[in-house]
């Protein structure tokens, strides 16, 4: 079911929310509530996947005592599977991957480490590991929740209080609008210039991979908006997955700005313990090196979590020695730029790096980046007919999510004009519904 | 242990190892994680140390900002065993 469609925010959401109030007082049973939305939300995948979700669930409740370590890697084994029978991915036929599953299983993984780390009690009952395994806002992309933060809001609220009810609409009306206003014009505008990039010049491929970063951002960004409205609306806060990333100051402050819930999900289990186990095992002197090596590796794990495919890896591997080249920059102390350098040179960076996640081939990654380069004359290609259009989209946007719009927009307090901003927001948006497609962080 | 000396061996390590600045004038309650003094990797960094020195296993779900992040609350959690 897609987050931004009328079934989803006209039927499922407003009858799950009334029935889940409903039964506010009797913890068991609005729990039960939202597991059987979150079966009916995720129903739609098919049979054989809801199936597989269940299972999964089940494994973790069963095993949560002996078994608990086989039945983490029984999970990890079984998305790298999936991963390495997905679409594109290295050579091997193409198997479709079940909705979420990247994203449900680092929810379970994390449970059953942290319950073994006893970061965390384990859940006392089925109801609660289904609630948490199964949370419809997230159960398709996130954001990464911990068992220890979903708990305690489980059935602990009897009302919902008026700041988070305001919190969740404003988060609806902002995702809405950031997928429906922004990302779906801009992907149908720059998707001729990649299907045409054989013949782009630098204007166009400038143009594309500038559309197609912003396109990532509102699509992820307002698919998780519309999450965390969606949670609000039952009385959970989610954690956020977003702080400005294109307004980062250096690449290490990117990763700690985008999809910031898996970054912090990889620094913990894995990232930390290998960089530990590493340090235990080499000469104090080379931390540098235990540190770069740590960074890759968790970087090209990352690329292969989004996909088994050439360009995830390669995404992954450029932007481990990304953050490995800064980090011996910073421990230096040998270079000093200013913030707006900074900056422009972050941006660029991490637009390099889309090229990679947007081609399918290396031989397209290879000739847009010539062509960005000017190595394929100054041409518009399939561009031609929308570029002063999309050209004053791009340095709208570029000014939108380099200034605090968003956090203003959805800020406590009196709001004034920030409410005619919303309302029209949400005109336009709902005027845009009807042929909802799908976020494109589904894929993963 | 002696907490005077752990503070004092801990502030050096910061300071030269981590911070990499052996003149850094490291307070006892500034952040140095917040302020962006140190990283992640820097905690494990930390953390290894700390089991070398005292033989003190800070696991990993403890390396945070929360717990971690100045001199005092490292100290603390040494002393701590």
């Amino acid at each position: 079911m897609s987050l931004h469609g009328h079934a989803y925010l006209f039927l499922f959401l407003p009858l799950t929310c009334l029935l889940y109030w409903a039964a506010a007082r009797r913890p068991a049973l609005q729990q039960a509530v939202l597991v059987l939305a979150g079966l009916a939300f995720y129903a739609e995948a098919g049979l054989p996947q809801l199936l597989l979700l269940v299972a999964m669930t089940l494994a973790t409740w069963l095993g949560r005592r002996q078994l608990g370590l086989a039945v983490l890697a029984l999970q990890l084994a079984l998305l790298a599977a999936f991963k390495l029978a997905g679409p594109g991915a290295l050579g091997i036929a193409a198997v479709a991957l079940p909705l979420g599953l990247s994203f449900y299983i680092f929810n379970l993984v994390s449970y059953g480490l942290d319950v073994r780390r006893r970061q965390t009690a384990p859940a006392s009952s089925l109801l609660g590991l289904g609630s948490y395994a199964t949370f419809f806002p997230t159960v398709s992309s996130g954001p990464l929740l911990r068992f220890g933060d979903f708990r305690p809001q489980l059935g602990g609220r009897t009302t919902l209080d008026a700041a988070l009810l305001e919190t969740g609409v404003l988060h609806l009306i902002l995702g809405l609008a950031k997928k429906l206003l922004v990302a779906d014009p801009l992907g149908a505008a720059i998707d001729p210039g990649f299907a045409g990039y054989e013949t782009i010049g630098a204007a166009g491929a400038w143009l594309s991979v500038l559309g197609y970063a912003y396109q990532l951002y509102f699509d992820f960004s307002g698919y998780t908006d519309i999450a965390i409205g969606s949670a609000a609306l039952l009385g959970f806060r989610l954690p956020p997955n977003f702080n400005a990333p294109y307004a980062a100051l250096h690449i290490t402050d990117f990763w700690q700005r985008w999809h910031m819930t898996m970054s912090q999900w990889f620094r913990d289990y894995l990232f930390l313990p290998l960089s530990r186990a590493m340090l235990k095992r080499s000469d104090p002197e080379r931390s540098d090196s235990v540190r770069s090596t740590c960074l890759v590796l968790t970087m090209i794990v990352i690329g292969f979590w989004h996909g088994a495919s050439w360009s995830f890896l390669a995404w992954g591997l450029y932007h481990g020695l990304l953050l490995a080249g800064h980090a011996r920059v910073r421990r230096l102390r040998a270079l000093t730029v200013p913030a707006w350098a900074s900056r422009a040179l972050t941006f660029l960076a991490v637009l390099v790096g889309w090229v990679l996640l947007r081609s399918p081939s290396p031989a397209m990654a290879l000739r847009l980046w010539e062509a960005m380069l000017g190595l394929h004359g100054a041409g518009l290609g399939g561009l031609a007919p929308r570029a002063g259009t999309l050209g004053l989209a791009v340095v709208a946007l570029a000014v939108v999510t380099n200034l605090p719009v968003e956090t203003r927009l959805v800020a406590p307090g009196p709001r004034g004009l920030r409410s005619w901003i919303l309302a029209g927001l949400l005109v336009l948006s709902l005027l845009s519904m009807g042929g909802p497609s799908p976020f494109l962080y589904f894929q993963f | 242990m002696d907490p005077a000396a752990v503070r004092e061996t801990l502030r050096a390590f910061i300071a030269k190892t981590l911070i990499r600045d052996a003149a850094y004038p490291l307070g006892d309650a500034e952040p140095i994680i917040t302020a962006g003094l140190i990283d992640s990797f820097s905690l494990a960094e930390l953390a290894v140390f700390v089991e070398r020195q005292w033989g003190v296993d800070i696991p990993d779900p403890e390396l945070t900002v929360e717990r971690m992040n100045t001199l005092d609350q490292i100290v603390a959690r040494v002393l701590a065993g």
